[in-house]
């Protein structure tokens, strides 16, 4: 069912990857029968880069995250393909092993601060739990190394917030934490799952601004999981569109969402509310609902809601290829969008 | 109890998770629940039925029999005075079964209106209903049920009295929790919109909701007044002691439990299994929190 | 402490008073509900006329019921919960004596119970709907349903009479040494640990099950900290208000079991006084012990309720009582 293995387009720097997805797959057991949840994915992440997935919620972008990380194992769901992180295998780790990794050089930030955040522990006890990872580290050391990141990541008065709850701060200032809690240990790669979409939009920014400086200062790996391409179009390097468990694109940030190629980038696009000088394009929601992963449907699964579906699409899967004139940008559509001019923004 | 195996979520976003546990009521009934209720069938039938089949009385005293081993005659053996075992265990059952479910039943038939009533006018009505229900809970309900048959008198219906007075406020607690949880859909604020009389909104829409949950707590309750029951009979209080009860059974045959334990196992057993089994299929009707701690109910 | 919080704690405190006034009233009415004259049903049929007549004097029966009610008040606040006719003693000395061998056997009971619900609701949490789970609901339902004198009576044929371990019956002081003095406690406290333990593990565990599924418990998951750490350090404490809660309803019902257990082993302690007391007949007595028992179990539950905001500080600030991890 899967198509042969593609490379990623996004080609990173020389040598082995820091994480290196190939052919990923997830399938749950449910009532109703198994559930991919991810079919077939692959992905590569590079020290220092910034790389996006982008879809919308039920696409399986949280589910693949989770599994990159190691999160959700083999005892949770039927999982094949594979898994390197550093050119170890880590869906042949044991629970240890992993959690060896886990917090120390990789690290998640979730999508809701408040639910994240222990609800008694005061928060500079929760980031000290997180250093005492490292035995070298003696109880007044972490102390004073989590002052230090309580202020790296921008918490004013870090002495008085150590000793706060969860409750007791704001959205914005609780995503701060969970980020320090994150790059406590310098970790070289660190997940985000939708880690602005619990905030504010003013203080999205902010926070989004500050894993940017993160990832260019600590040079850490990113995978930013977002169903806002707003989000991914400015702070990210590369980018995947995942949609109903597969890859519909991939390539580099300005390319996939400059001149989107699948039907269903295109859509995505077309569905931003934008205000631009010159032109009033009303959104263009898409119709209809994600197909059900239980049965999905034949050959291309956007095909059902595809305004420019063909013959092919409905009973041939689409391969993930690169495109011919941009090698490191793929998708996966028997009717790409055209673009003879690549500077045109997609509608 | 099968095995079922573990279903992990199928998207491990984060989605408000329903905080009820849905009723199993028209699920498949478990091997535990088909013991429990064929155990009580069995209880009842044989309570019913085996005193005129057999024709053994429970107070008849035999020299020849005493100590008896289980067989023909006596199919659980006999007592120290010969006593055959199984027609005191009946014997005994009419009395549990009968102050169980009659304490429970009053206790429901007071304190489910009342607790709904307070739901509904709130106000002073439901201050006064909640003092009188702090009152009463602030006896431990043994304690309060002992006072209670002390000060009345040894009979069955003075045990009933003392064993629903102590529950009945925890009726009253659960019908109102779970009637104000009911009085805030969005249905219930219609039907009152239309004008329709208090009691026959109570009646028509409030107790069917509720019900599974009184139901699931009534089974434990009946559950639990045994236990108090027995626990009383075998202090020798408030039973009269000439009537045969599981827990007086107990009491009579510790002095002999080093050479004939039956003395004390087949009351045990029959105590043990019903309140068992009474607990077990109250787990079915399980609705919100736990009906056996009644911590959240 | 801000205006309303205090206005909130002063309305429990005098509702605390009015419910321990009525409890008190009751105890003493409780007489009048008698089917005839007290004193007669305390001495029997056969006692003589005299006697009767001397004993209502004592009781102060001849004296108008609100005017002895006042006395009774009185001296109640002052600590006089009058006299037992059976002994003579009076109802505080009683209480003085046997009071610490029923607070020992209920800490000891809760110790057990406690000791073995909390690893039983973690493992089960951990392993919930699997066969472990499944295996430990059945021996919780099996303690819930056994009589606490059922459990007594099989511990004391297997340990006392076969195996010869500790004695069936009777109450070493601790000046009989440690050793005697915790034998002779043990299988009592079992026998009453069984009810409490069944019920601490179901709380503890439903509410287990609902702090797994937190998003900071993926979070610690995800900080690589080890199961035994995620499960003490943050699993745990979130799920403690249930569990404190159920701790303050059961002191109460094992006040109540006690005069069972205590009946049965023998143990001299409030339980079997109180049993004993309401078997000769001693109203006085009774009246006393109930009324004494039913005020600590009120302060008992008002001081779970007091202790709340400390065990889940998000109480105190936030009025979302039993709210996040639920």
């Amino acid at each position: 069912m899967s198509a042969a293995v593609p490379t990623p387009a996004v080609l990173p720097e020389p040598g082995e990857p820091l994480l290196r997805v190939r052919d990923l797959v997830v399938e749950f057991r449910t009532a109703n029968g198994p559930l991919r949840a991810v079919d077939g994915v692959s992905l590569d992440v590079a020290r220092g880069q910034r790389v996006g997935i982008v879809g919308e919620s039920g696409s399986g972008k949280s589910v693949l995250s989770r599994t990159a990380m190691g999160l959700l194992g083999r005892k949770d769901a039927r999982i094949s393909g594979e898994i390197t992180f550093r050119g170890r295998d880590l869906l042949a780790m044991s629970d240890k092993q992993r959690r060896e990794l886990w917090g120390r050089e990789i690290a998640m930030v979730f999508q809701d601060p408040l639910s994240s955040l222990h609800p008694i522990t005061p928060i500079g006890q929760q980031i000290v739990e997180t250093l005492r990872r490292d035995p070298a580290l003696d109880k007044a050391k972490a102390r004073a190394r989590a002052l230090e990141l309580l202020d790296l990541v921008g918490i004013p008065q870090a002495e008085r917030r150590f000793r706060s709850r969860a409750h007791e701060l704001s959205g914005g200032m609780r995503q701060r934490v969970m980020i320090a809690i994150a790059v406590a240990n310098s970790p070289s790669l660190l997940f985000a799952d939708e880690p602005t979409t619990a905030l504010d939009v003013t203080v999205q920014a902010r926070i989004l601004e500050l894993f940017d400086e993160l990832c260019r200062e600590l040079s850490i790996g990113l995978v930013m999981v977002s169903h806002d391409l707003g989000v991914v179009a400015r702070h990210t390097d590369a980018v995947s569109v995942m949609y109903a468990g597969r890859i519909a694109e991939q390539g580099r940030v300005d390319d996939v969402l400059r001149s989107p190629r699948m039907r269903y980038t295109s859509a995505l696009l077309a569905a931003i509310p934008r205000i631009e000088p010159g032109r009033r394009a009303l959104p263009r929601p898409i119709g209809g609902l994600p197909p059900d992963l239980v049965n999905p449907p034949a050959g291309c699964r956007f095909a059902p809601r595809c305004a420019h579906a063909v013959a092919a699409c409905t009973d041939q899967v689409p391969v993930l290829e690169p495109s011919a004139d941009v090698p490191d940008h793929a998708f996966a559509c028997w009717n790409p969008t055209e673009h003879p001019d690549r500077t045109e923004v997609a509608r | 109890m099968t095995a079922t195996a573990p279903v992990p979520a199928p998207v491990p976003t984060p989605e408000p998770r329903p905080a009820r546990r849905r009723s199993r009521r028209g699920g498949r009934w478990t091997i535990a629940e088909r013991l429990s209720a064929g155990w009580l069938v069995l209880l009842v039938g044989g309570m019913l039925l085996l005193p005129a089949l057999r024709g053994i009385d429970p107070l008849d005293i035999g020299a020849e029999s005493r100590f008896a081993k289980p067989g023909a005659e006596h199919w659980l053996g006999a007592d120290n005075l010969g006593r055959d075992l199984l027609a005191r265990a009946l014997d005994g059952a009419q009395v549990s079964v009968l102050i169980g479910v009659g304490s429970v039943l009053i206790a429901a038939l007071i304190g489910v209106p009342l607790g709904m009533l307070s739901a509904y006018y709130g106000g002073p009505v439901a201050a006064v209903v909640s003092f009188v229900v702090d009152v009463i809970l602030a006896f431990p309900g043994l304690v309060l049920a002992l006072g209670l048959a002390s000060f009345l008198g040894a009979s069955v219906t003075n045990v009933m009295i003392a064993i629903t007075v102590p529950m009945f406020p925890v009726f009253v607690r659960l019908a109102r929790a779970q009637t104000l949880a009911l009085l805030e859909t969005e249905y219930l604020e219609a039907s009152e919109v239309i004008g329709t009389p208090v009691l026959s909104i109570m009646r028509r829409d409030v107790l069917p909701n509720i019900a599974e949950a009184i139901l699931a707590f009534g089974f434990v309750s009946i559950g639990r007044a045994i236990l108090i029951e027995g626990s009383l009979s075998f202090l020798g209080i408030g039973v009269p002691r000439t009537q045969p009860t599981w827990g007086g059974m107990i009491n009579e045959g510790r002095i002999y439990m080093t050479t004939d334990p039956l003395l004390i196992l087949v009351p045990g057993a029959f105590l043990l299994l019903t309140i068992l089994s009474l607990n077990l299929i109250s787990d079915r009707f399980l609705v919100d929190g736990d009906p056996v701690t009644g911590a959240r109910a | 402490m801000n205006r309303a919080r205090l206005l909130r704690i002063g309305l429990k405190v005098l509702r605390l008073a009015a419910v321990l006034l009525v409890v008190s009233s009751l105890c003493f009415f409780s007489l009048s509900l008698l089917p005839g004259d007290p004193a007669r049903l305390m001495l029997g049929d056969t006692a003589t006329d005299e006697a009767v007549a001397t004993l209502r004097s004592q009781l102060g029966l001849d004296l108008p019921t609100m005017e002895r009610f006042g006395h009774w008040l009185g001296g109640v606040l002052q600590g006089d919960l009058g006299e037992s006719y059976r002994t003579g003693q009076s109802v505080t000395q009683v209480l003085a004596e046997r009071a610490p061998v029923t607070v020992e056997l209920i800490v000891l009971s809760q110790v057990i119970a406690l000791g073995l619900a909390v690893p039983a609701a973690i493992v089960a949490a951990h392993r919930r709907r699997t066969g472990t789970d499944r295996a430990l609901s059945l021996w919780v339902f099996t303690a819930l349903s056994t009589p606490d004198f059922v459990v007594g009576v099989v511990l004391i044929w297997i340990l006392s009479v076969h195996l010869g371990w500790f004695p069936a019956n009777g109450y070493a002081p601790w000046s009989d040494g440690v050793g005697p003095h915790l034998s002779s406690l043990i299988m009592p406290a079992i026998a009453l640990a069984g009810t409490s333990f069944a019920l601490y593990q179901r709380v503890l565990r439903a509410d287990l099950v609902e702090t797994l599924r937190q998003d900071y418990i993926e979070v610690a998951r995800a900080k690589g900290l080890s199961l035994t750490r995620i499960t003490f350090r943050h699993a745990l404490r979130p799920s403690l208000l249930g569990l404190s809660t159920q701790i303050g309803v059961t002191v109460g019902m094992l006040i109540g079991s006690t005069v069972v257990v205590e009946s049965l082993f023998g143990l001299p302690g409030i339980g079997d006084e109180l049993a004993g007391a309401v078997t000769a007949r001693d109203y006085v007595e009774v009246q006393g012990l109930v009324l004494v028992i039913a005020t600590c179990f009120v302060l008992v539950n008002a001081l779970v309720d007091v202790l709340y905001p400390v065990i889940d500080p998000r109480l105190a600030s936030s009025r979302r009582a039993r709210g996040g991890a639920r």
